[in-house]
């Protein structure tokens, strides 16, 4: 099942086929804010998540102050003291987060509590906060895995007092334990690390837990895909530990369109969205200028607006790379008539002008994943397959004719295509 | 060489100021010696009457290990588990020397049983049950027994089962206690994450070590020769070692013995199947 990695974007246009629910960041919107939030007018909110997203305590205040001080506001970082916000004496929340962000900024010690007192508030306060929210599930708060170190102490200290605080608040709906992991300890052969297996032993073996939701955090900032194997491969093994082997449900959030992959392995609901942050996660980058990028489904990527999209199409590429959705059929008509994206205003290759090409991503991930809802386990395998069969075939084409330039990703498919095939291999055994 | 009790039974019984009447010695090793003896006062000097296996640890070394069996075991009580009554430190012949008392458990080893031949199917499966159980109450906990083998287990002479010496077991708090690249337990009996010396088990670790113990049950000899190796990277299968037991017992040997230990069924699970194919 397909979630919006909203973030903070609650609004945006609906598409054909309606999306069943939202992951909100605490990173992306202010508590004051998000306790505010009227969610009843958003389609896409009718099942909603909020990740609290303690993984992101060691973030430098200095590559973005606000995001931390809308986290350092959040009770299960270093928050239990936060002023609380009263409109009567703040007047409005914009005047509050201006009051206090200096003085939550210079809170911040880039650190997650460490006492077990510190760490059982902390983490009964992100349950509490979900609750209040009305979340579908509680998401617990865990640190960013970041050492290869086996006893993953800190973790599971926070998954513990995370699964006590449920079972004191009653927690009546699904717990997931947040798997966060720095790629930094994903890049050895994910059949041999040993953290994989350890964290996949450890939900299991929890019945408290309904599964796991999963964040892979990317070291370089500015990937749109990942397209390093050995981080791919334990995502799969992650989710097929625990899916197949445990019976158990994983969410997994920030790989972008790998999540049809993480679905087809068992995932039970992936995410993203159309902008950098949406698709991935990372500490060295949360935010960013946007500028339009075509999506194609066929291509498993995105392909340059600016130049690309007129190579293909004056290679008689058009119709095979292009995925037609509501919102690039004037882009798409225009092309046809021989005119360049920059004539069609919203497809122009400028700044901040990513409307359509995020309705565009949107309509393409959400029209996929509900296709993939109806299949088998088996059957969304062999699409996947298929996929990135094709995908793998179209970048060879590209290449060949050397008509795209770097705006065009094609670095990643064959990669994703051998991941899935190791792990079908693998998963034979 | 040998290991010898350093101390006369006279020394000991002197040194408890007779709330002990020392029986005969059981064990001896390198980590402590264990006599039977009957404990007829508390450490409060009200009057009792206890038959215990007291264990004397004689290797200071040992120390962090013996303390957490008695933080494993403190208020732990379980019908598959020896019972904790009393522990401590004591002076004899002037040397300070860390001491348990634990529940006497009338019976014998599994691996003294063992030495004699396999033991039934129903036997084997009465000591899956009872181990499970303990498995159970101790997960229950979030401890990890580490160190499930026939020389572990003792068989009452009813055919039930308790799991003895927790000097392994850890809780998860204390995940970082052994040294990296270490493991503890006996070769041979090594689930394949202990193997690798993985340091945050659970207990699918006892799980997968309970299956290899059943299986000698059932062979009467390990089911590997002790090869680790083999068991860490590919486990035997009960049907072709013992195609001639009850299908359900040979299928769940065989999901506890899965490599990956998230595919192992969970131990409250199998017990479940246990307490159904023991009636």
């Amino acid at each position: 099942m397909y979630f919006f990695n909203a973030r903070l974007r609650f609004k945006i246009r609906p598409t054909p086929t309606t999306i069943p629910g939202s992951i909100i960041a605490a990173s992306a919107i202010s508590a004051v804010d998000l306790e505010r939030r009227k969610f009843g007018d958003y389609g896409h909110f009718k099942k909603k998540l909020l990740d609290p997203q303690l993984y992101v305590a060691t973030v430098d205040p200095a590559l973005d102050p606000d995001i931390v001080a809308r986290l350092a506001a959040y009770p299960w970082f270093h928050g239990q003291d936060v002023p609380k916000y009263k409109s009567g004496e703040h007047g409005t929340r914009t005047a509050w987060k201006k009051k206090h962000k200096d003085s939550l900024v210079s809170k911040w010690t880039r650190t997650v509590p460490t006492t077990p007192d510190a760490i059982r508030k902390a983490a009964r306060a992100a349950v509490e906060f979900q609750l209040k929210l009305g979340c579908e599930g509680v998401l617990l708060a865990v640190p960013l895995t970041t050492i290869a170190d086996q006893t993953l102490q800190a973790e599971l200290d926070w998954i513990e007092a995370g699964i006590q605080a449920c079972v004191d608040l009653k927690v009546d709906c699904p717990v997931y334990a947040t798997v966060a992991l720095s790629e930094a300890v994903l890049h050895v052969p994910a059949l041999k690390n040993p953290i994989i297996h350890a964290l996949s032993n450890h939900i299991a073996s929890r019945a408290e837990l309904a599964g796991a939701y999963i964040v892979l955090e990317q070291t370089e900032p500015g990937n749109y895909f990942w397209n390093s194997k050995d981080p791919l491969m334990a995502l799969l093994v992650l989710i097929d530990d625990l899916v197949r082997g445990a019976g158990k449900k994983v969410i997994v959030n920030y790989v972008g369109t790998f999540g049809l992959v993480g679905n087809a392995v068992g995932a039970e609901i992936w995410s993203t969205g159309y902008y950098l942050m949406q698709r991935r996660f990372s500490l060295k980058g949360m935010t960013g200028i946007a500028r339009p990028r075509y999506h194609s489904l066929a291509l498993a990527g995105d392909i340059g607006v600016k130049e690309d999209l007129a190579r293909i199409r004056n290679a008689g590429l058009a119709d095979k790379l292009m995925t037609p959705t509501s919102a690039d059929a004037i882009l798409r008509t225009a092309l046809a008539h021989g005119k360049d994206p920059d004539s069609v205003p919203e497809w122009k290759y400028s700044p901040n002008n990513a409307s359509a090409a995020q309705e565009h991503y949107l309509q393409i991930v959400s029209d996929t994943g509900a296709k993939l809802d109806t299949m088998s386990l088996a059957q969304r395998q062999d699409w996947v397959m298929r996929w990135l069969t094709e995908a793998v075939k179209l970048v060879d084409v590209i290449e060949q004719k050397e008509i795209v330039g770097m705006a065009t990703d094609t670095s990643h498919q064959k990669v994703w295509l051998d991941v899935f095939t190791d792990w079908k291999s693998y998963a034979k055994q | 060489m040998t290991p010898t009790n350093p101390f006369s039974a006279n020394e000991v019984e002197a040194s408890f100021g007779g709330r002990y009447v020392f029986g005969s010695e059981l064990r001896v090793g390198g980590q402590g010696v264990v006599y039977r003896a009957k404990r007829v006062r508390l450490p409060d000097g009200s009057a009792c009457s206890d038959e215990v296996a007291l264990k004397l640890h004689l290797d200071a070394k040992q120390d962090k290990r013996v303390e957490r069996e008695i933080e494993a075991m403190k208020y732990l009580r379980h019908p598959a588990l020896a019972t904790l009554l009393e522990e401590g430190t004591i002076s004899i012949a002037g040397k300070q020397t860390r001491y348990i008392a634990w529940e006497f458990i009338e019976g014998e080893p599994l691996d003294l049983r063992l030495s004699r031949g396999a033991v039934t199917e129903h036997d084997a499966i009465r000591i899956a049950r009872d181990v499970t159980s303990a498995i159970v109450a101790l997960w229950a906990k979030h401890i990890v027994h580490r160190d499930i083998a026939p020389k572990n287990i003792m068989i009452k002479p009813d055919g039930s089962a308790i799991l003895i010496d927790l000097g392994g077991a850890r809780h998860l708090d204390n995940t970082s206690i052994t040294a990296a690249g270490m493991t503890f337990g006996t070769p041979g009996y090594f689930s394949p994450e202990q193997f690798r010396a993985e340091r945050a088990l659970t207990s699918a670790s006892d799980v997968f070590t309970l299956a290899v113990v059943l299986l000698e049950c059932l062979l009467g000899h390990h089911p590997t020769n002790h090869d680790q190796h083999q068991l860490a990277t590919s486990p035997p299968s009960s049907n072709s070692l013992v195609p001639g037991a009850g299908q359900e017992f040979r299928e769940t040997i065989n999901q506890m013995l899965q490599l990956r230990a998230a595919f192992r069924p969970p131990a409250d699970k199998v017990l479940i199947t246990f307490q159904r194919l023991a009636k």
